[in-house]
């Protein structure tokens, strides 16, 4: 499931979701379209956000062979393929920040096919929520 | 630099595609998910 599917839930975990894109905003204003993202989109043009983040910018593994082998799958299956818009080298990642400021997960992508499932988003977010608000949980008979 | 488990997430402050200005600093309270996109396809 992608993460934008589940906004209802994040929702209820009073989580907020924030996209970043180093794109411009006309194609993220595109993209916003073709996907119905509900949650808010940050634009970082000069990718400052990135490298505080630790996002490598990597040939070689945009272009690794399990990369290939995944983006020739889908070719194959009909799914089709769209030339990148800005930089193809450039690595995305998913983090999550406790209530604290503190990183509860952090995942930087190893290559374009590496995301973190919202499963493991939502186990991080909710194993965090637990050690912070121990007194909120239903008292035991 | 790798952050780690632990680590203070690097405050930052981004404009929106809605021209609002967010600050991750202000979210303090609340857990947040940031997802770093590649290039939109």
């Amino acid at each position: 499931m992608q993460v934008y599917r589940a906004k209802a839930t994040f929702e209820h975990l009073g989580v907020r979701v924030l996209f970043i894109t180093f794109g411009h905003a006309y194609w993220a204003e595109a993209w916003r379209a073709e996907t119905g993202v509900g949650f808010p989109i940050l634009l970082d043009q000069a990718r400052t956000v990135y490298r505080a983040y630790g996002l490598e910018r990597s040939l070689r593994r945009t272009y690794s062979p399990r990369t290939l082998l995944f983006y020739a799958k889908k070719f194959l299956r009909g799914e089709g393929w769209r030339p990148a818009r800005g930089d193809p080298r450039q690595l995305g990642g998913d983090f999550v920040v406790g209530a604290d400021g503190r990183i509860v997960l952090a995942h930087p992508s190893r290559d374009p096919i590496d995301r973190p499932s919202v499963n493991t988003l939502l186990e991080a977010i909710r194993a965090r929520g637990a050690e912070e608000a121990p007194c909120q949980l239903p008292p035991t008979a | 630099m790798m952050l780690r488990v632990g680590d203070p997430a690097p405050n930052f402050t981004l404009p929106t595609l809605d021209g609002e200005r967010f600050t991750l600093s202000d979210q303090r309270g609340h857990p947040v998910v940031l997802i770093f996109l590649r290039h939109l396809a």
